[in-house]
């Protein structure tokens, strides 16, 4: 009874540390960073706002100035009534003047406050000030938040244009050696200064909506540029990172629009040159042209241009990395694990990489041609 | 002694109470009883008419201790050993010129007859329960039980009240020892009197200290006898309907007696579900306060975002709002309990409507505190035994007061020392948690998991030493 009394005595004596109550925090669920001449422009989306009267929350953007991250942060507190919380942090945007200045003081700040969970997805924000991508409200969801990062995490699943771009996955890159990341990046449509207003939450049409756009290139924490769409899905294709995509087939007089499953990617290394061998299934959705689909050489054919559009689009990919000279596909790491003492005799991965041979071959295969068996045209007759 | 002597006697003893009813047959033969506790049908109709043809017979005393129409005649010597018998309804006969007298049964019922069960409700089982009378109550488990080993050990105790304590167990399957061990601490119990089976609960378990009970006390005769056939001890008090069963372990308690009258799969799933509701009934309003003013992080985004607005209006800290309301439930709980059942409805539109809603709608508590409330107490409700609820009621506010100083480490902090108080009971010999720890891979049969009756060959043999239930092949 003495121990237990005892126990119980150690638990009081620790008073209330760290007690905070729920309704004490600005629970900040997203964090945007622009440049403003000479200092960082820091912007928290802070979900419990104010109850509406119909017990909806109304999400507000606060914004701070200052030199450093920390500063910038500690000048929104100066606005905020609570203290700012940031575990629950989603989504981190940057603007591309940020990006192109380096993010890595953003990234050491996220790394190491104690609040951080580094379970958030980073954007670029394409043309458009970062600190706008979080004001716009969508219809679907109360937070922008939370809204953009379930639109990636579709997105990524089901689209080769986008690519996975969690935080860790970042930071995973940029530590790694012969290993560049990249960023998905997000624009916005419309009239911006509408779409900030809840009035455009009811519309049917929205004034102004976010929309997911290609994948930015970086060479350490610094921006380069913006792929095309093409060479999105190449990057994503090389990567490995997705399962499910369409693409397009060209034929005689049409498309067959085409859904890849079962999509794998092997790389083979030698010293001067890499190969990769991508292997995938896939079934039509689309047919627009009157190609026979119940002829074996017919479908070889489709095939056959299948496997060339997707090499077309590794080719693309390939060429925009080495013109940017950043071997965002981690090539560099993979003739690391191979051949150590070569990769520590080269000086510049990068460089080296603009000179080396990358192959890509693909073996495509159509394993169902969706529930019609024949083009509609051809059904008719 | 004459008879005039003797019942002049008897009436000064007893104040000259006005239920006494004297009256003299003849000169030689005369009688007294109680009449609060006789049955005036029993005494006319039997003794007064048999004793009257008997009149002339020469060696009267012997006559009528031989051939009266009655089952129960005790031969009594001294005065003072009649008043127990008085109270309890007997009708003393006393002749003049014998040394000895004689106690006749003549009680009247006072009980009410066998019932469904109130407090343990079962749908798929036998549907009686104890009374407050002992002899219906030994009979209702004599009549399951047709063992000739059936043990019924009587004792009498109370200085005042003089009830009758019975022992219940099978010779040849519940320990000797625990039985002498009970025995041995009725025998210490200087009382002034018993009137329930729970004035005993404290002699029979003092030297441990712990909200858990270390019987299970109830009112089913299927249920007592279930213990006795694995080789408990029942115990049984005078004008109680409830009997103790010991000893029980923690397992015992999300067993009901129904669990063997259904198919096995149901019960185990009934059982599990009252594990899963053990655990949510202790640990969820500790929980709700932990994650709520510690442990922000381990909520999910969007429920952390609508608790955070269900909160923003409630002027109190989170621990107070949940004390307050767990505690207006208890009282609630207690009123509903004692209350006739005419203002049972006001009851229900008090705590439904004030305590839930009005209580929201006015900011005093978040909604999410009703639900978790609401949930605590609906997991309550599934144990029947009312020292076992207390004692979760009990350790539920002692989790909450780790918890308002240190969130989540205070729950695993109340949880180790739960454990270790659990661990560390053993009510006659048996440890708390059998058969987990210490583990006892035969007793698992009819643990939490209860297999199959065809399967269930072996008494629990931390009772007994006789485990063996069926024959060998």
């Amino acid at each position: 009874m003495k121990k237990i009394t005892l126990l119980f005595i150690t638990i009081l004596l620790t008073g209330c540390w760290n007690y905070q109550e729920l309704n004490e925090y600005a629970i900040v669920t997203g964090m945007a960073i622009d440049w403003k001449k000479d200092h960082y422009e820091v912007s928290f989306l802070i979900a419990n706002g104010n109850k509406s009267e119909d017990n909806s929350t109304k999400t507000s953007l606060l914004t701070g100035e200052g030199e450093t991250i920390y500063e910038a942060i500690k000048d929104i507190s100066l606005i905020s009534p609570k203290e700012l919380y940031i575990s629950h942090l989603s989504i981190v945007i940057f603007s591309e003047d940020v990006a192109s200045r380096g993010i890595s003081s953003v990234l050491d700040f996220l790394l190491r406050d104690p609040q951080s969970h580094q379970n958030f997805y980073l954007l670029l924000a394409k043309d458009k000030p970062a600190k706008d991508v979080l004001s716009i409200l969508s219809p679907l969801s109360d937070y922008t938040s939370q809204n953009i990062t379930s639109n990636l995490i579709n997105s990524y699943k089901l689209q080769a244009k986008i690519s996975d771009a969690s935080f860790n996955l970042f930071m995973e890159k940029y530590l790694q050696p012969g290993f560049e990341p990249v960023m998905n990046s997000i624009t916005i449509l419309g009239d911006i200064k509408e779409g900030q207003t809840s009035d455009s939450q009811e519309k049917s049409k929205q004034d102004a909506y976010t929309k997911l756009s290609t994948i930015a290139l970086f060479k350490n924490d610094q921006f380069l540029g913006f792929a095309t769409e093409d060479e999105s899905i190449g990057i994503s294709l090389i990567l490995g990172e997705v399962d499910t995509f369409y693409f397009n087939v060209p034929c005689d007089d049409g498309t067959v629009v085409s859904v890849s499953n079962n999509y794998k990617v092997d790389y083979e290394v030698e010293k001067n040159v890499l190969r990769v061998k991508a292997k995938s299934e896939g079934t039509m959705r689309e047919v627009n042209c009157k190609i026979n689909l119940e002829e074996e050489k017919e479908i070889q054919k489709l095939e056959t241009k299948a496997e060339e559009v997707l090499r077309s689009y590794m080719v693309k990919a390939i060429q925009l990395a080495k013109s940017y000279q950043t071997d965002i596909f981690g090539f560099g790491l993979k003739y690391y694990q191979k051949f150590p003492n070569e990769f520590k005799q080269i000086k510049d991965w990068n460089e080296f990489f603009k000179n080396y041979l990358i192959e890509v071959e693909v073996d495509f295969q159509y394993t169902s041609k969706g529930t019609l068996e024949q083009s509609l045209e051809r059904e008719k007759k | 002694m004459t008879n005039k002597e003797r019942i002049e006697k008897i009436q000064k003893e007893l104040g000259n109470s006005s239920d006494i009813v004297v009256r003299e047959l003849n000169k030689k033969i005369s009688y007294l009883f109680l009449e609060s506790v006789s049955s005036d049908d029993k005494i006319s109709n039997f003794l007064v008419k048999s004793i009257v043809e008997m009149e002339n017979q020469e060696d009267i005393f012997h006559t009528i201790q031989n051939t009266l129409y009655n089952s129960h005649i005790v031969v009594l010597d001294k005065t003072s050993d009649c008043y127990y018998y008085l109270s309890s309804g007997y009708t003393c006969l006393f002749i003049d010129q014998e040394k000895k007298y004689l106690a006749i049964e003549t009680k009247t019922k006072l009980d009410r007859g066998v019932t469904e069960s109130t407090s343990e409700p079962s749908i798929r089982g036998p549907k009686d329960s104890f009374t407050e009378n002992h002899a219906v109550n030994l009979g209702l488990i004599r009549k399951r039980i047709k063992d000739p080993k059936l043990r019924i050990l009587e004792t009498k105790i109370g200085r005042r009240t003089q009830s009758k304590v019975s022992l219940i167990y099978i010779e040849d399957i519940a320990d000797q020892k625990r039985v002498e061990t009970i025995q041995n601490s009725l025998k210490t119990i200087d009382i002034d009197g018993i009137l329930d089976t729970g004035y005993l609960r404290d002699f029979l378990q003092s030297h441990e200290k712990s909200f858990f009970p270390k019987m299970i006390s109830s009112e089913r005769p299927d249920l007592a006898c279930q213990g006795i056939l694995n080789g408990k001890i029942v115990i049984m008090v005078e004008n109680s309907p409830y009997v103790l069963i010991m000893p029980a372990t923690l397992t015992d308690f999300f067993k009901s007696s129904e669990d063997y009258y259904q198919s096995y799969s149901s019960s185990n799933f009934s059982r599990i579900l009252k594990v899963i509701a053990f655990f949510v009934t202790i640990l969820t309003p500790a929980i709700y306060i932990a994650l709520m003013t510690f442990n922000q992080e381990m909520i999910p985004d969007q429920l952390l975002i609508s608790l955070a607005t269900q909160r923003s209006e409630v002027p109190f800290p989170t621990f107070m709002e949940v004390t307050i309301f767990v505690i207006l439930f208890e009282i609630l709980r207690e009123a509903d309990i004692k209350s006739p059942s005419a203002s049972g409805a006001s009851m229900s539109i008090v705590g439904a409507l004030i305590l839930g809603d009005a209580s929201v709608a006015a900011g005093i508590v978040s909604p999410i505190v009703v639900i978790v409330v609401a949930i605590t107490s609906i997991c309550e409700l599934v144990f029947t035994d009312m020292d076992f609820i207390n004692a979760i009621r009990q350790w539920r506010l002692l989790f909450i007061l780790s918890t308002i100083f240190t969130g989540m480490i205070g729950i695993l902090v109340a949880s180790l020392i739960l454990i270790i108080k659990l661990a560390s009971l053993e009510p006659l010999n048996t440890p708390y948690l059998i058969p987990y720890s210490p583990l006892n891979l035969s007793a698992m049969e009819d643990s939490i998991l209860l297999f199959p009756s065809n399967k269930r060959k072996n008494r629990p043999n931390y009772l007994t030493h006789n485990t063996r239930r069926v024959k060998k092949k």
